[in-house]
């Protein structure tokens, strides 16, 4: 099994994804943690080149002080750097509703972007790693 | 003393008191037939009980139809012409209540249909009389009269028995777990309590549960195994409505004396479930571990190695129940649902199923239902899925309570997917005839225990195999068994249209992702994912960087948010695919390396 980046780097490179987008977004939101999943959770349905036990970080931030009416304007923008970053945009839906739900992939390493609408009209971001090992060596 | 009446006028008379006493008396049980009418729906004895009410009506206003037609024929023979004859006919009109698996009754409603029938039985008695008497005097057969008082008679019995069962119903004792409602109650309740003389009851499950109050753990294991088989859907309500009916010190030496058993029961609140189990895990560590120090002494003192097989076996049965252990351990800390353990068994294969949250109060229900190579050692991971749910549901659900649960409540098959071949299809549909059962019978115990709110939602996941188990438990319950399905990895649901599921329009949902093996197996009928079978499909994450397995459960994956969208009836903010701005493999793991090369 080959290596990989080490749990610690893979939730460096969650925070940076999640940073760097929620910086540009105009208005800029108060960043809120997430804390409903935890930050490392187990590989489950390891594929062919991936171990159970191996580990996904994520980490999700609630944009606050967006107000309802805005949602759009966000999810517009936060689709518009995840492109020009080099990510691939793979899904979306309920945005023109102002309810956007919006999932991407990072080039060149594969992370999950999220961007999600919650009842009570709130947003939030997330990030998640694909499997990898806690140390970054495959355990026996 | 009876006088002939011969005087026309006489006999003109007695025609108009006698349809006097028609138009009086003919809707006399139209409104109890029309509250019946309305709620036939709950199930149970209701329905026998509607028809019954209805057949006496028809009784009533043919007596009364017939008594005017003597009369009428007595005008005539007197040399009169036939008078105009008022109907003894009434029409009933009932809107049936939209149905919802969870919508409760109002007590006070059964309350006036008890005090609908007293009276209607006073009236039919003064009618008898009334009608006997007229009918008499004029020499005319007196059977209408008769029938009236029967059915009078039969009325004032029901409104007598129905308004001591009603009683009871609503002096059910609370206990510390389960605060019983007295205002609406449980459509089972209504059903198989207060129309329990008039329910079906196939199994002889009222006997068993008589017999189980008394101590007998045999009738318990009885209604255990009818459950299993799934065939009666008003079994969880009926055992509700028994466990209800309990005094509360009964129902506390049940669960201590016999908790594996209750710990099963479908139809018992989610709380003495999770009570009972956590009892019998206890005890069960505690014997086995008995058990492990007397053969590890056995073993030292006699040296036979034949002695490792029971002892390796009673080792296996402590790790899983470590396993749960270490389960329940994470309910309510660190922002965990709290963790019910809904029932339990080490023997075999296994059998576990948990809920991450409260099942009997939650706005919306979720079953896992999961597939093949299942068993209780390594289902941790189906748990850690339905607590994914959970979670990816929580996080937009708002102020709606999400219960998710993990069932592994049948023997999976254990074949290595590789291996499958479409010649085995009948042996592995076996499986999921009893696993169907099985789950439904489960679902029925979900709609029975829960507090009676009309707007909770019921939703199962049926995940590879199991979502032929779900199919083919869909069938059992024709529009009972979910307000959504969802398939993942599925190779085949049992059915060749989603509309023969059973479900509304648009509320059967199809996830694949494009290199999941088992979505492409040996098919079980139709495949869910053409677009001809009539599923909503909704994206999966499919990553187009790696080789990605079916990583339906990543936390915030589109697979994950998607299926948490559709338990949350959050349908309009489904996130579908985007169309690609340069071509991408769709199955990029079937490409020759070269080919997946150019795709980078």
């Amino acid at each position: 099994m080959p290596r990989t980046i080490t749990q610690a780097q893979a939730l460096t490179r969650v925070e940076q994804l999640l940073t760097s987008t929620a910086s540009v977004l105009d208005p800029r939101p108060r960043l809120e943690l997430n804390t409903i999943f935890p930050t490392a959770s187990s590989c489950l349905d390891p594929g062919p080149a991936e171990s159970s036990k191996q580990v996904v970080v994520s980490r999700a931030y609630w944009l606050r002080d967006i107000a309802a009416k805005q949602n759009i304007v966000i999810a517009h923008q936060v689709r518009d750097h995840w492109i020009q970053q080099g990510h691939v945009i793979t899904g979306a839906g309920g945005v023109e509703a102002g309810h956007p739900n919006i999932s991407g992939e990072t080039r060149p390493d594969g992370f999950i972007l999220a961007l999600g609408w919650a009842e009570g009209d709130r947003l939030y971001l997330a990030a998640t790693s694909p499997c990898v090992w806690p140390d970054g060596t495959p355990e026996p | 003393m009876l006088t002939v009446m011969s005087d026309t006028g006489e006999v003109r008379e007695a025609f108009r008191r006698a349809s006097a006493l028609v138009a009086d008396h003919r809707a006399d049980l139209d409104q109890a037939v029309h509250l019946m009418a309305a709620h036939a729906w709950v199930g149970g004895g209701a329905p026998r009980f509607a028809a019954e009410l209805a057949r006496h009506r028809a009784i009533l206003q043919s007596c009364l139809e017939t008594a005017l037609a003597e009369v009428s024929r007595l005008v005539v023979r007197h040399g009169m012409l036939p008078p105009g004859m008022p109907s003894a006919q009434t029409s009933v009109t009932s809107m049936t209540a939209t149905s919802s698996a969870f919508r409760g009754v109002n007590v006070e409603t059964m309350n006036g249909l008890v005090c609908s029938l007293e009276r209607a039985a006073e009236r039919m008695s003064d009618l008898s009389v009334r009608l006997h008497a007229e009918l008499a005097v004029l020499c005319l057969p007196t059977n209408a009269g008769w029938d009236v008082a029967h059915s009078a008679d039969w009325a004032r019995g029901q409104a007598r028995d129905l308004k001591r069962r009603l009683s009871w119903i609503q002096r059910a004792e609370p206990d510390s777990w389960t605060p019983w409602h007295s205002g609406v109650v449980p459509s089972g309740v209504i059903g198989f309590g207060l129309f329990e003389a008039f329910a079906p009851d196939p199994g002889m499950a009222a006997a068993l549960l008589r017999r189980i109050a008394a101590g007998d753990h045999t009738a318990l294991m009885a209604v255990v195994a009818l459950q299993e088989q799934g065939q009666d859907p008003g079994l969880a309500a009926r055992v509700h409505t028994w466990w209800r009916g309990l005094p509360r010190g009964l129902r506390e030496q049940l669960v201590s004396a016999m908790p594996q058993g209750v710990g099963s029961l479908n139809g018992l609140p989610a709380s003495i479930r999770d009570r009972a189990n956590r009892l019998f895990l206890a005890m069960e560590k505690a014997s086995l571990r008995a058990e492990s120090a007397r053969l590890t002494r056995q073993i030292a003192e006699s040296g036979e190695p034949t002695m490792f097989l029971p002892l390796d076996a009673v080792l296996s049965a402590l790790k899983r129940i470590d396993m749960i252990e270490r389960t329940l351990a994470l309910g309510g800390a660190d922002g965990h649902p709290p963790v019910f353990l809904l029932s339990f068994n080490h023997a075999g294969l296994g059998r576990l199923v948990v809920s991450w949250g409260d099942p009997d109060t939650a706005d919306t229900t979720v079953t896992y239902v999961p597939g093949l190579g299942t068993r209780l050692d390594t289902f941790d991971g189906g748990v850690e899925r339905a607590r994914r749910l959970w979670q990816q549901c929580q996080t937009t659900a708002g102020d709606r309570q999400v219960a998710s649960i993990a069932w592994l409540g049948y023997d999976a098959p254990q074949l290595d997917p590789g291996i499958v071949s479409p010649s085995r299809s009948v042996a592995m549909g076996g499986a999921a005839d009893r696993g169907a059962g099985a789950l439904a019978a489960f679902v029925d115990g979900l709609h029975a225990a829960h507090q009676p709110v009309a707007s909770a939602r019921n939703v199962l996941l049926g995940h590879s195999y199991g979502s032929l188990v779900t199919g083919k438990a869909a069938v059992l319950r024709p529009g009972l068994l979910a307000d959504d399905i969802i398939f993942v990895g599925s190779p085949g649901v049992g059915v060749e249209h989603a509309s023969d599921l059973g479900l509304a329009p648009g509320h059967v949902w199809v996830g694949e992702a494009g290199n999941d093996p088992v979505a492409y197996l040996g098919r079980f009928a139709a495949d869910p994912g053409d677009t001809g079978f009539g599923a909503q499909r909704f994206l999966v994450e499919r990553s187009v960087i790696t080789e990605a397995h079916s990583n339906y459960w990543k936390p915030y994956s589109a697979s994950l948010r998607n299926m948490a969208m559709i338990v949350n009836s959050q349908y309009g903010h489904l996130i579908k695919a985007e169309p690609l701005s340069q071509p991408q493999l769709l199955m990029p793991e079937l490409a020759p390396p070269a080919v997946r090369e150019l795709n980078r």
